[in-house]
Order: C-alpha cells, then sequence, then structure tokens
C-alpha cells in the first residue's frame, strides 16, 4: 500500500518543484530564450549577471542563461535515453535469467559478474576512449556499464515473482512463457521499474557530467551543463559564475532526482538488495 | 556481542596495516623542496622521458649540446659544439670544426671519434621521441660517409648537394652525447651524458627531473646550482602550483595559458615573459574534395575570420594574427596585412556554393579548452558565408588518422619551424609530394610555386633566396594552401624572486636563472 | 568445517571465469576499437609518415593481421607471464608503467576508501543518535548535497578554497604526503556521504525492528540500542559493500589525478586515451578489473569467516 505520507514533505516538494521547472524550462526553451544560444558576441564577453544577461555572458559572449535554458534538453534527454535503454535492456535480461533459470541463468549470471568486475568509470571511460568521444560511444558506455545494476534486481524481483501462486495458476492453464512474463511479470514491476529508472537517471547524469569533464561525453558547441563546467576552467577564478551557475544546476537537478527517487522508494516501500548509487 | 567484538578487531587489524602501509610511503624523506639553494619549476610534459626516447631528455634542460643551434634572433645556424663549418663541392661535402677542450659530464673528452660513435648510433635506426623523431634519413638527407678528416674535424660527404646542410642539423639534428652512455641497440644505458651545463642526478619518471650545475662547463657555467623541473601536465594545476608557491616558475610550450598569464599578473608576485614563437596555428583544409578544391573557398574561409576579434577574445592578445603560412622569427618573413573582409567572403562562397548550404566537418584536439572555444567562434562565423559546420572534438592520433585518410574538411592543426630554413615549410605545405601536402589531404598544387621551390633548392645566393621566398609567400597568401591563424606567443610566468627568466622561442634558458637570496 | 571450505573453494574458484571473461572484454574493445595499430604505432608523433610496405611490416611484427582468436591467446600467455607489451607512445613496457602508477593512486585510494568507512559509518550512526536535532538534520541534507554533486565541481571548489584563497594545502604535489591531502578528500567526501546515508537508513529500519521496542520497553536507553544491537547488526553488510566503493573510488581517481596532475593509474588511462595507446588502456582496464574483483573476494572471505551465517548474493 502506498504511503503517501512521503508526498507531504517538504524535500520532496522541493525537487518536484526543480524538476517540473527543469523540463519546462527544456521544452519551451525556443520560447524562452532571450538571445540565440549558439550566437557569440564578443563586445560583451565575460558579463557578470546582470539585467540585460540574467546569468551573465561566457567567454565568447554567448548569453549563459539561454545556454542553460537549452542545455537542459541535452541533460535531461541523455540521460533519460540511456537510462530507459539500460532499464529495457536490464529488464529483458533479468527477465530471462530470473524466470527461466537452469543454463541461461547460469550464462546471464557468469556475463554479470563480468561486467561488474571491471568499476563503472573505468569501463566508461576505456569505451569511450577506444571508441573515440562522441554520442554513440557516451550511450554505449552508459548502457553497458550499467544494464548488470538492473538485471540483477529484475532477476531477484522475478524469481520472487515466480514463486507466487497466480504465476503457478498461470502456468498450470498452459499460459505461454512469454505471455506471462509480458503481461504478468514486467507489469507487477513497475514501481521497481520507476524507482531504479529516476535512480539510474540521476547516476547516468553524475557519469555523463564525468565524461563530459574529459572531454569524452558531449560535444562543442551543444551547451550541455557539464561541457560548461569544463569550459568555464579556465576562467572560473575571475569569473566565478561561470561554474557555479552550470555546476548548482548539476548539483539540483540530480538532487532532486534523488529525492524523487527516494521518496517513491519509501512511498512503494520497496527494497533492493544490491546497493544502488 | 561476539560478532561486534570479532568485528571491530577485525576492522581494527585492517585500518592499522592499511595506515602503516600507507604510512611508509608518505613519510618518505623528500629532499627536494626543503632545499634553499633549490629552484623548482614545472612544465606541461616530462622532459626527461628516459632510456627509449631518441634524446633522452629536451634540449632546454641543457644536457646536451649540438653541433650546430640556432641564433635566436635571426634563426640562422650558429656554432655551438662545431666552431665553424665550409661548404665543398657545392654542397656535397661539408667540414665541421669541433670546439677543442670540451669534456663530457662523465670525463671523457669531446672529439673527432666521439661524433663519430654518435653517427654510427643514429645509423642503427630510428629512434621515436618525445620531442623530434631521430631520423638520420631527414637530418642528413642522401648522407653517403662520414669520417674524421682530423681530430678535431669531420667531414660529411652527401650524395646530392645540400646547399642549406646546417640547417637541417641545427639543434635536435645534431645532440652529441659521450659514446659511453649508449647501449648496444642505440638506446641510453642510464641518464644521458652531455656537455651542457647541467647534468641529471635523479630522473624519476613522469614526476620529475633534478638537474645540478656542472661546474667543468667549458662555458659560462650556469647561475643555480640545482634545478628541479616538475612533469605537471594540467596547466591549470600549474597554475595553482605557482599561487601556492610550489613551484617558482613554468617552462616549456604551452607552458601557461594566456588566459591564466592574464590572472597571474592580478598578482604581483609574479611576472610573465614573452617572446616570439616558432609555431604557426592554422586550419588544415582537406583541398582534395569540394569545396576547398577550390581556391575560392578557402580564400572565402580565410576572410570570413575575424582574426584580429579571435586573438583578442580567446588569446587575449597573445598570439599574433596571420595570413602568412611563414611563421614570424625566420630572417625570411614578409609581413603581409591580415584582411577581415565578410562581404567578399559571402560572395566567393557563393560562387562556389552556387547559394546551397554545405555541411562540414571540423576536427579540433579534445585536450586543448581553447582549441573548442575557438571552433565554436569560427563554426558561427563561417555559417554566415553558408557552412554549416559540425565540430568533432579527437584525440591526437584519431585527428592524425583522420587527417591521413582524408575524413575531414576543416582541421585545426599547428606546425613547428624546426630550423630557420622556410625551405622546409614551403617544400612541406606547397609542393606535390611535401610531407603534409600529402599526409593531411591538402591537396595543394601550384605551378609557379613548384617551379620556384626547384630554383630556390640550389640557390646560394642570398638576395635570389629571399626574392624567391617573398614571391612563395605571395602565393601562399594568394592560395591560402591552409589557413593560417595566428603566430604563436611563447609566454612564461615565473616568481619575482627569479630572475633571467625571460621567454625565448622555444622556452627559457635555465642556466641564466639565478634566485634571490 | 566442511561446508566453510566449500564455501571458500567454491568463492575463489568464481572468481577464474570472471577474471577470464575480464580478460575477453579488455582484448575484445581494443581489438574492435577503431584505427590500425601498426600506423599508430609509426606515427607518433605527426612529423614523419610511415610509407605503406613500413606499416605492413609493422602489421606482420606486431601479429595484428592475425586472426581474433589467435590474437587473443598470444596476448592472455604473454599477461599471464606478465608481459602487458609495450606502450605505443612512450615505449615502455605496459607493467612497468603500472609499477610506477599504481602506488600514487594507492596512496589516494587506501585513504580515501578508509575515510569513506570510518567517515561514513561514524557519521551515520551520529545521525541515528538524535536524528531531530538541528545540527544531525543539517548533517543528513548535505549528505543529499555532496551525493548530488559531480566530483570534479568538489575538486575545484577545495583547490579554489583552500589551495588559492587560503593557501592552506598544496594543490599538485607528489613529493610530500600534504600534496595527498587534498586530493583525498575530494575523493572520498561523496563516498562518506553515500555510506554515511546508508548506515543511517539502515539503522533507522532496524530500530523499528521488534527486538529494539522490547529493549526500548525494557527501558534500555536509545544510545545504548544503537550501539550495543543496532549497530553490530548492520556493520557486517556495510562492510560487505566497501568492496564496492573501492570502485567507485578507483573510478573517481581518474578526474581527481586529473584535475590534480597526480601521475596515478586515472591520469594514465587519459594519457592512453589521449595518443590511442591501447596496450596501456588494456592494462589499465585489466588491472583496475583484475583488482576490484580480487578486492570483492578477499572482503567477502572475510566476513564470511567473521559470521558464516551470512548469506552473500549467489556467485
Amino acid at each position: 500500500m502506498i504511503n503517501k505520507t512521503v508526498f507531504k514533505t517538504i524535500k520532496f516538494k522541493l525537487a518536484v518543484l526543480i524538476l517540473t521547472t527543469i523540463i519546462i524550462a527544456g521544452i519551451a526553451a525556443p520560447l524562452l530564450v532571450p538571445f540565440n544560444p549558439f550566437q557569440p558576441d564578443i563586445l560583451h564577453r565575460l558579463q557578470f549577471p546582470g539585467a540585460t544577461h540574467l546569468f551573465g555572458t561566457d567567454s565568447l559572449g554567448r548569453d549563459l542563461f539561454s545556454r542553460i535554458l537549452f542545455g537542459s534538453r541535452y541533460t535531461i534527454l541523455l540521460a533519460l535515453l540511456s537510462s530507459l535503454a539500460a532499464v529495457l535492456l536490464g529488464t529483458a535480461i533479468g527477465c530471462l535469467a530470473g524466470y527461466y533459470g537452469k543454463w541461461p541463468d547460469t550464462i546471464i549470471m557468469l556475463l554479470s559478474n563480468i561486467f561488474q568486475g571491471i568499476p563503472g568509470i573505468c569501463f566508461m571511460v576505456a569505451i569511450a576512449g577506444f571508441f573515440g568521444p562522441g554520442l554513440p560511444s557516451l550511450l554505449t558506455a552508459l548502457i553497458i556499464t550499467s544494464w548488470v545494476d538492473f538485471s540483477r534486481i529484475i532477476r531477484t524481483e522475478t524469481l520472487k515473482l515466480k514463486g507466487e501462486p497466480f504465476i503457478e495458476g498461470l502456468i498450470c492453464i498452459g499460459c505461454s512463457n512469454r505471455r506471462i512474463i509480458i503481461n504478468h511479470i514486467v507489469p507487477n514491476m513497475f514501481s521497481s521499474l520507476l524507482i531504479l529508472g529516476t535512480m539510474r537517471m540521476s547516476r547516468s547524469i553524475l557519469s555523463i557530467s564525468a565524461l563530459s569533464f574529459l572531454g569524452l561525453g558531449v560535444q562543442p558547441p551543444a551547451p550541455d551543463w557539464s561541457v560548461m563546467v569544463s569550459d568555464a576552467l579556465v576562467y572560473y577564478r575571475s569569473y566565478p559564475h561561470l561554474l557555479l551557475i552550470p555546476g548548482g544546476c548539476i548539483l539540483a537537478l540530480i538532487y532532486s532526482l534523488n529525492a524523487v527517487g527516494e521518496s517513491l522508494r519509501e512511498a512503494f516501500d520497496v527494497r533492493f538488495n544490491e546497493v544502488t548509487r | 556481542m561476539d560478532t561486534l567484538k570479532k568485528s571491530i578487531f577485525i576492522i581494527g587489524c585492517i585500518c592499522i596495516t592499511i595506515l602503516i602501509c600507507s604510512c611508509g610511503k608518505y613519510y618518505k624523506p623528500t629532499e627536494t623542496s626543503s632545499e634553499a639553494s633549490t629552484v623548482i619549476l614545472a612544465a606541461g610534459r616530462h622532459l626527461a622521458p628516459g632510456e627509449k626516447d631518441g634524446y633522452y631528455c629536451s634540449k632546454i634542460l641543457q644536457v646536451w649540446e649540438p653541433l650546430i643551434t640556432d641564433n635566436e634572433l635571426t634563426g640562422r645556424p650558429q656554432s655551438c659544439l662545431a666552431t665553424s663549418w665550409e661548404m665543398r663541392d657545392n654542397g656535397k661535402v661539408w667540414l665541421f670544426t669541433l670546439q677543442k677542450g670540451v669534456r663530457f659530464q662523465d670525463g671523457t673528452s669531446f672529439n673527432a671519434d666521439a661524433v663519430l660513435k654518435n653517427f654510427d648510433r643514429m645509423k642503427k635506426g630510428i629512434k621515436t621521441s618525445n620531442f623530434y623523431l631521430l631520423n638520420i634519413d631527414s637530418f642528413y638527407p642522401g648522407l653517403e660517409k662520414y669520417e674524421k678528416f682530423d681530430d678535431y674535424t669531420i667531414c660529411l660527404t652527401f650524395k646530392q648537394p645540400n646547399a642549406t646542410q646546417p640547417y637541417n642539423m641545427m639543434n635536435y639534428g645534431s645532440a652529441i652525447y659521450s659514446p659511453a652512455c649508449f647501449d648496444d641497440d642505440g638506446n641510453f644505458n642510464g641518464p644521458a651524458v652531455g656537455t651542457g651545463p647541467f647534468k641529471i642526478t635523479e630522473n624519476n619518471m613522469n614526476k620529475y627531473v633534478k638537474l645540478e650545475r656542472n661546474d667543468d662547463y667549458y662555458g659560462i657555467p650556469a647561475k643555480t646550482k640545482k634545478i628541479v623541473v616538475k612533469n605537471i601536465p594540467n596547466a591549470e594545476v600549474r597554475y595553482s602550483a605557482l599561487k601556492s608557491g610550489e613551484i617558482m616558475g613554468v617552462m616549456d610550450l604551452d607552458a601557461i595559458t594566456p588566459v591564466l598569464a592574464e590572472e597571474l599578473k592580478k598578482d604581483n608576485r609574479f611576472a610573465v615573459s614573452v617572446s616570439k614563437s616558432m609555431i604557426i596555428r592554422f586550419l588544415l583544409v582537406n583541398g582534395t574534395k569540394f569545396p576547398f578544391n577550390d581556391p575560392r573557398m578557402r580564400r572565402a574561409v580565410s576572410l570570413a575570420i575575424n582574426r584580429t576579434a579571435l586573438v583578442q577574445t580567446l588569446y587575449a592578445g597573445y598570439a599574433s594574427p596571420t595570413v602568412n603560412i611563414l611563421n614570424y622569427t625566420s630572417s625570411y618573413y614578409k609581413k603581409i596585412p591580415v584582411a577581415y573582409d565578410l562581404e567578399k567572403a559571402k560572395h566567393l562562397a557563393a560562387e562556389v556554393l552556387q547559394g546551397k548550404k554545405y555541411t562540414m566537418v571540423y576536427c579540433i584536439n579534445g585536450a586543448d579548452v581553447t582549441q573548442k572555444g575557438e571552433a565554436e567562434l569560427i563554426a558561427f562565423w563561417l555559417s554566415e558565408i553558408g557552412l554549416d559546420i559540425k565540430i568533432q572534438s579527437m584525440e591526437y592520433s584519431s585527428m592524425l588518422s583522420a587527417l591521413r585518410h582524408g575524413r575531414y574538411d576543416l582541421a585545426r592543426s599547428q606546425q613547428g619551424m624546426p630550423n630557420g630554413d622556410p625551405y622546409f615549410i614551403f617544400h612541406s605545405f606547397m609542393m606535390p609530394q611535401g610531407n603534409r601536402n600529402v599526409s593531411d589531404h591538402i591537396g595543394f598544387y601550384d605551378e609557379a610555386a613548384s617551379r620556384y621551390m626547384q630554383e630556390v633548392k640550389y640557390c646560394v645566393d642570398e638576395k635570389k633566396r629571399k626574392e624567391i621566398f617573398d614571391h612563395l609567400q605571395d602565393i601562399s597568401v594568394e592560395q591560402q594552401p591552409v589557413i593560417p591563424l595566428f603566430n604563436d606567443v611563447t609566454i612564461v610566468a615565473y616568481d619575482r624572486r627569479l630572475h633571467g627568466y625571460d621567454a625565448k622561442p622555444y622556452g627559457i634558458t635555465l642556466s641564466a636563472i639565478e634566485m634571490d637570496e | 568445517m566442511n561446508m566453510k571450505m566449500n564455501f571458500i573453494v567454491k568463492r575463489v574458484l568464481s572468481v577464474i571465469p570472471v577474471l577470464f571473461g575480464i580478460s575477453i572484454i579488455t582484448f575484445s574493445i581494443a581489438f574492435l576499437a577503431p584505427g590500425d595499430p601498426a600506423e599508430m604505432t609509426l606515427d607518433q608523433n605527426g612529423i614523419y609518415f610511415p610509407t605503406q610496405e613500413q606499416i605492413e611490416q609493422m602489421r606482420v611484427t606486431m601479429g595484428v593481421n592475425a586472426s581474433w582468436h589467435s590474437q587473443y591467446f598470444s596476448w592472455i600467455k604473454k599477461a599471464l607471464y606478465g608481459d602487458l607489451g609495450h606502450s605505443y607512445h612512450n615505449k615502455n613496457s605496459v607493467l612497468s608503467e603500472l609499477r610506477m602508477r599504481v602506488p600514487v593512486t594507492l596512496q589516494l585510494a587506501v585513504p580515501a576508501l578508509l575515510l569513506t568507512g570510518l567517515g561514513g559509518i561514524i557519521l551515520g550512526t551520529l545521525c541515528a543518535l538524535d536524528p531531530k536535532t538541528l545540527p544531525i538534520r543539517i548533517l543528513s541534507h548535505l549528505f543529499d548535497i555532496f551525493l548530488a554533486t559531480p566530483r570534479f565541481l568538489l575538486a575545484l571548489l577545495l583547490i579554489f578554497v583552500m589551495g588559492e584563497i587560503l593557501r592552506l594545502l598544496p594543490t599538485s604535489g607528489v613529493t610530500d604526503y600534504k600534496g595527498y591531502l587534498l586530493p583525498t578528500m575530494a575523493l572520498s567526501i561523496t563516498t562518506i556521504a553515500v555510506v554515511g546515508r546508508l548506515v543511517k537508513n539502515k539503522l533507522a529500519e532496524e530500530i523499528r525492528k521488534p527486538y529494539c521496542f522490547i529493549a526500548l520497553a525494557h527501558g534500555i536507553q536509545h544510545r545504548q540500542i544503537v550501539f550495543l544491537y543496532a549497530l553490530p547488526n548492520i556493520i557486517l553488510p556495510i562492510i560487505a559493500i566497501l568492496g564496492n566503493f573501492f570502485g567507485e573510488i578507483l573510478g573517481g581517481s581518474i578526474i581527481i589525478e586529473n584535475i590534480f596532475a597526480l601521475p596515478g593509474l586515472g591520469s594514465m588511462a587519459i594519457e592512453a586515451i589521449r595518443f590511442r595507446d591501447y596496450p596501456l588502456l588494456q592494462g589499465y582496464v585489466l588491472f583496475t578489473g583484475c583488482t576490484y574483483v580480487l578486492i570483492s573476494l578477499v572482503l567477502d572471505l572475510l566476513l564470511y569467516l567473521l559470521n558464516p551465517k551470512i548469506r552473500f548474493e549467489e556467485y
């Protein structure tokens, strides 16, 4: 039963507020931006926050506020895309392992042990490094390193569900395996998937920002927030707003995603054995 | 209860073991920072890559010396270990007279035999290096034999005339080491031993290299007894290290970025010194395919780039805009006005593109943050002449391979002047078989340029050479085989307690540094 | 005893296929990666260009024209003897490069892991003691904030404040222990927050269990319950996951070493990427993978010896 008190805390409300603001900002960015986020203006470079430029301008004179608005699109879309892919892949593999057991399970567990054997960021850096920076290798790196966490959890959940009488009943009346998995097992794990997906998103953003910071992630001139942070590196001593504003945005986004995930978890009272961070 | 005790015990054990292990490493006695007379500097790479490197260490550490060096002002050959030279047989034979009374740091004396042993070593094959490839065929093209004339004269014989041979062997081309420090394969068997004012006392790979004054130096001795050059690859960290007093100066190429240099100037503990650099930065264009196979398009791009604004914006003025492929340190450099004319650029581009948009790939080196900003700026300017640019940041080797296989349209690149002779540059970029022309798919061919190059190759008359090089520069500006952006400026920054810390085209002169007592 | 041995043997043996798998992955990504290793070996300085024949010849000498499996087997055979090949760009053997880099990273990672464990457990327990007071509430909010801060942001702020403004601590350096303080801090703050929050939540959960209620009903103080009953019960699982954080810290050290310019494993990886130095990158992945797996193994065995009743996720 859903524990609704969690949704009444200030933390949750704040988090939802931040998330909606960011999402709306991302969707409506073309309507909201006061300046073209890609257009340099050399005469007005490196300005501090003020009336015309709400967040100031960057080293090329581009309006930081407009860039932040546009940047939310990249950040959120990328995180959403990679998390979704990881959830789908992880669920498919986890269900397979948990439902069929026997040798598919053994193989999948061995595979996930292997993939878990290499620390996440190291693996990501290696993949992005080997295949060259860019969106495809960034997404590949994120998905390859994150499906394992999911598949393990989903496998345990599937095992639990498989023991339930209603599934046994379905098997008895001759329901096909595929039907059972798609129509009965997956929907029953929906809340877990939602929570895991939210948490995954915050982790993805952290990973993407780390890779972008190292120059292995999102490529210019995309105004991704972490790219903006690494662009600010040269200038932040005299113009700290260049670092603090995009950095603060990343922080706020991850904070609210974590908070929402956490609240959902408490509300649905779902517990995972694995440690996810 | 039992579990708690047990676990606390085990955790305690682990902690103590780990603490002991790590402390053992922590409290190693370190002399580097404590000695007062030691000057600690930093560079962006490890300047002594060690035994497997063709040179062991950079020339600026002043451990080894070449036969011939370059004059800082004119870029012409200047005597070093060879005091004079003489051309015979139209440049087929060269005689070099060696400095007398010089000893290597290990006590062996420097003479013709030692030099020949160095040639023997070069003959053993190409050695890679972090500085320049050690390849006898490029330093001594067509070398037939090398022999000693007497104890202090060596004689080189070539298959074909080499009128400008001293240029070829400047600095890295004629590095001389004590024969005792080579192993059988021609690698070093320990720290390099040269004739220079400093010797290496410790080389901690990738961390630091310690130098000590060579008190038996034949020339003016170094002013500082001990120098440590740390390797701090990140410019930001070098800046922080200067600020916090861990190091007293930065050196080598790209010692400090222009923006950080400006930042540092605000603190009166530090000073910045600049000098012309031998490096020129430019945009490579893939001239083997549309649209850059059309010289009008290259001119359009060149005209659409506001170099002055670029240099002011991203390099804080620490660079000199240019349209000339020849670097401004060369004595043959011709000053040509830098044009910026957007209207004309639009017009030219429209002629080539016929009013259509064209999407192209612009490769940059991802490791360089400034290149990114620069690319964004240039991409914006070029969008105004109908070019839709995709910036692709790559690491160094992928970039090389993209260039090599022509998988690019525009690419940011650079070229250093290995010596003061402009022939190298023009040959490389403008001759059909030129190194960079071929390997970077520049696809440049100009009949007049080729004719001039043939002419200048065997020309020894100074005035005539100058005239020809002037023509070549004019052609390069007109045709733009590559699109030059600016000539670099060497910037070094140092603590004001140091004296003699002056920027030179290739860094600083270590032996001139002196510290306040 | 027999069961014990059985478990240990099984657990140790389970590592072998994992290590084998890691080696396959490591090798394969280098194999699949674009670019010709022969060309890259010959072509590291960009000044002189190898001819097609030279490249062909290099391919033969390097054995890169053979098929995937034969290349893999010759690679793994050499790797088992400790020969991981030579770096393309500085020609050092990968093993000697690792030997040079590993101590630097360990000097970062080991104190960071210690800090993570101790700091996390202490702060987490503190939170559970009296969750209602203001400082504690601030602390638990801090956990949430640090959890959401990218590591590089934290490191930059630390450098800016501690190094450049206050000039308290050096920001670069491998010469003395002080140089490691800032990086270690930057490396461990996030993980301390993770562990702290975990301990806090676990303790809160534990205290809600019936046996704690009964203890409370018997008049035992809240403080005592936390220390004597709840903490011992949750501490083992916490230690069990510390191994996971070792991986996290190894990963984080890439960014930290890059920012503080420390010549450790992480900066080796970045250098390898910059020069497309596949052998070096392979060495890196193989090394971190194996270390991580072995550390988890040791931790698992240790915990099992402490409490054989503990149930592990299947291996």
